[in-house]
């Protein structure tokens, strides 16, 4: 038979689109985001209003880090 | 043995003089002059002549009258060719096989396409049960348990013969036929003022055919589509559709169980609004903004949960620009994650346009488990009030990839649909 590779194309990639689509739903994918780390978060409980002029800069300035 | 053989069944043509070879003697009624195109009488000595061929144009059939073919596990020989032509005009080979074992076989030949062609015995029935005749109003035929569908009724002549046939062959006699299929078989009915004779096709790919001659050519590719040509795509399409219907299975399966197990604990959900007035109008570039923030809590995750948080604004011709800010005070560590939401519309040339939306939804990874201190930083091009309602779910499952894979999957079934279609369609053009 002509044209079987489409045949076993399809076949190979309906499982993995299968494998994919279930993946995402048990691993919940999600949209990117980017890590922060080392924020005093007590610090900005206390005083929220401080965020953006202390803190935003710093976290976007060291790429979240 | 066989040049005596050779010697007793060869005669001169008693038209033109020139020597013909009888293969099937006692069994042959009539006997084509290759020379002159004159037909004999085979049945008796005196080889009377019968009809005469015209033979102004000679046609080489593709494989020459004494080759051996085997079929069924007997071995042929090729004793006798036609050339027939239909009442559209359509032309076709036959090539007439002899085995002493199972008498008499066709080989049909068009467009590069073959069909191994077995005379019936008895008659074949329509679906009311009367014989097939010409005139047979069903569109079906029976035979040994099989349907067969009405695909054409037409008249065929006989325009050239070689060799010798089990009938007498006449020039210009008119049969009526009528074909009926079941890829990759066929029947038909063929019909004189005398008799009707039923036969049984079926069809044979072109390298099996070469393989039956034992022939290292390669015989004319098959253009168009033959009658009772099995439709290639058929069985693709039944295979992919029982494949594809098992993954898509598969798929709602796993977001119908994972659903089920899904918590979908709301954890915040408020209408927010902000009194931009008194805030500085900052500038990047060209595009100038003010910048606010909400304040939304603590947001606790409970084991490696995700988070879906859904944002309504009422945009008209304006953008918003919102990250949202987790942070863990245990680990001081957290995650961002931004959505812009804009809406823009209007109208162009008087029809009506528009470009963003007021509703968008984001949904984030697994989020290590802890108390998240949420804040969310936003920019707009708003200059009085940001308003915006936020509603944040825990552990919820994402449909978009699921059914993005569901409608990617159907894509080749519709593909293996239409070239099934097509080809069908090209069957009955």
């Amino acid at each position: 038979m002509k044209h079987l590779w489409a045949l076993k194309y399809y076949i190979v990639f309906s499982v993995l689109a299968t494998v994919l689509a279930v993946g995402s739903i048990k691993e919940r994918w999600g949209g990117e985001s980017d890590e922060i780390d080392k924020v005093n978060v007590k610090s900005i409980r206390q005083n929220p209003g401080s965020f953006r002029s202390l803190y935003l800069p710093i976290i976007i300035y060291s790429g979240g880090k | 043995m066989a040049e005596k053989k050779e010697k007793t069944n060869r005669i001169d043509c008693t038209s033109c003089g020139a020597p013909v070879t009888i293969r099937v003697p006692g069994k042959s009624q009539s006997l084509a002059c290759d020379y002159c195109g004159s037909v004999l009488d085979t049945t008796s000595e005196a080889y009377q002549v019968i009809g005469k061929f015209n033979r102004d144009n000679k046609i080489k059939p593709l494989f020459e009258l004494g080759s051996r073919a085997v079929f069924e596990d007997e071995e042929f020989e090729l004793v006798g060719f036609l050339r027939k032509k239909d009442n559209y005009g359509s032309k076709w080979d036959e090539y007439l096989l002899y085995s002493p074992y199972l008498g008499y076989r066709y080989l049909s030949y068009w467009m590069g396409h073959w069909n191994y062609i077995t005379l019936l015995n008895g008659l074949v029935f329509d679906r009311y049960d009367t014989p097939v005749l010409p005139s047979s109003l069903s569109n079906q035929a029976n035979k040994n348990g099989t349907t067969y569908k009405k695909f054409f009724k037409y008249s065929a002549t006989v325009e050239y013969v070689i060799g010798e046939f089990n009938w007498r062959v006449k020039r210009g006699e008119k049969t009526s036929v009528v074909d009926y299929i079941n890829p990759p078989e066929s029947i038909s009915g063929e019909f004189n003022n005398n008799e009707a004779v039923y036969s049984h096709a079926l069809y044979v790919e072109p390298p099996a055919i070469a393989r039956a001659f034992q022939y290292d050519g390669e015989l004319p590719r098959p253009v168009h589509v033959a009658p009772n040509q099995p439709n290639p795509f058929k069985p693709r399409f039944w295979l992919g559709l029982v494949l594809g219907l098992v993954m898509i299975g598969t798929v709602i399966g796993s977001l119908v169980h994972y659903e089920s197990k899904a918590e979908n604990k709301i954890l915040y959900n408020k209408a927010l609004s902000k009194n931009l007035l008194s805030l500085p109008i900052k500038r990047e570039g060209v595009e100038r903004y003010k910048e606010f923030q909400w304040e939304l809590g603590d947001i606790e995750i409970n084991g490696d949960k995700n988070l879906e948080i859904e944002i309504s604004t009422a945009l008209k011709d304006q953008w918003m620009n919102l990250t949202f800010f987790l942070m863990n005070e245990e680990t001081q560590k957290g995650y961002s994650f931004t959505q812009l939401m804009s809406f823009y519309d209007g109208y162009s040339d008087g029809e009506y346009w528009s470009e963003g939306s007021n509703k968008e939804s984001l949904q984030t990874v697994k989020l290590k488990p802890g108390t998240y201190y949420t804040i969310v930083v936003g920019q707009t091009n708003l200059r009085r009030f940001a308003r915006a309602e936020i509603k944040i779910t825990r552990d919820v499952i994402g449909y978009a990839v699921p059914f993005t894979v569901i409608i990617i999957l159907f894509i080749p079934l519709i593909y293996y649909y239409l070239r099934k279609r097509f080809f069908e369609q090209r069957r009955n053009s």
